[in-house]
């Protein structure tokens, strides 16, 4: 087998899968073997991040679109214009909050 | 040979597996107070077994608690639409994260990564993050992954693929 490993069969013998000639050709392929280890000290490092105490809150506001984030704020404020512009009577009458 | 499960009481199911479940809970919901709100939930639940179950002692609780908590922590997410706009809002806590490396360099880099490796790990689907946390963090094997979620080990396969592709490609960004 001369063909290099992908990541996915890569990931697959980690997981204690893979054909005998893909174990083989990982112990004969210096780069395979290389690109093999880098994968199990990443698996490592990201699960002994997320073992360890997460923090309160992992998004970012960034990720969200600006209109997106005013929008709950936005639809409130419409709504209590609304149930002041109802109040005084449709506009109709003297601004009820006026003396 | 098969293996039955050691009789077991209420109160040392939840020392045993409190922990677990609460871990489990904060990485699927990123939010400690949720987290501990479906931890509770997920308890109040087993109480509710020991009682109406007629040997609840002599079951094989752990994957039992693990299926719950998934679901769960999916049922908060869906219902608690607005909690989840909210918490959005609020940026990563490097300060509250606990750091073992010694020279500041080395621990500024290593919260960043710290930091990265959580950010990505939120951008994945519900189901990547669900089949990583308990595939990868609670060490179930590929099979009872497939068992407890309800999918097939294939599935499991390439989620697990997707997960790991997208996490380390962030992990590399700082290399």
């Amino acid at each position: 087998m001369s063909r290099c490993l992908s990541d996915r069969t890569l990931l697959s013998i980690d997981d204690g899968e893979g054909s005998s000639v893909q174990r083989i050709h990982l112990q004969e392929c210096e780069t395979c073997a290389a690109r093999y280890r880098q994968l199990s000290r990443d698996l490592e490092a990201i699960t002994q991040v997320l073992r360890e105490q997460p923090p309160p809150l992992a998004a970012t506001d960034s990720a969200r679109p600006f209109a997106l984030r005013w929008l709950p704020g936005a639809a409130v404020l419409a709504l209590a214009l609304l149930l002041v512009w109802q109040a005084c009577g449709n506009g109709r009458v003297q601004p009820c909050l006026l003396p | 040979m098969t293996l039955r499960p050691k009789p077991v009481s209420y109160e040392g199911l939840y020392a045993a597996h409190h922990g677990e479940v609460l871990r489990l809970c904060r990485l699927l919901l990123a939010n400690h107070h949720d987290a501990e709100e479906i931890a509770q939930e997920v308890f109040l639940k087993v109480h509710q077994e020991f009682q109406h179950m007629n040997q609840p002692q002599m079951m094989s609780w752990r994957p039992w608690l693990v299926r719950v908590s998934v679901n769960a922590c999916r049922d908060r997410r869906r219902s608690g639409w607005w909690k989840w706009w909210r918490a959005g809002a609020q940026e990563f806590d490097e300060a509250n994260y606990a750091n073992a490396i010694k020279t500041p360099e080395e621990t500024l880099l290593s919260r960043e990564t710290q930091g990265r490796i959580w950010r990505a790990f939120q951008e994945l689907s519900a189901r990547q993050r669900e089949v990583f946390a308990l595939r990868y963090v609670d060490e179930w094997s590929t099979e009872e992954v497939a068992q407890m979620l309800g999918i097939t080990t294939g599935s499991v396969k390439q989620y697990l693929f997707r997960a790991v592709r997208h996490l380390r490609r962030v992990l590399g960004e700082r290399k």
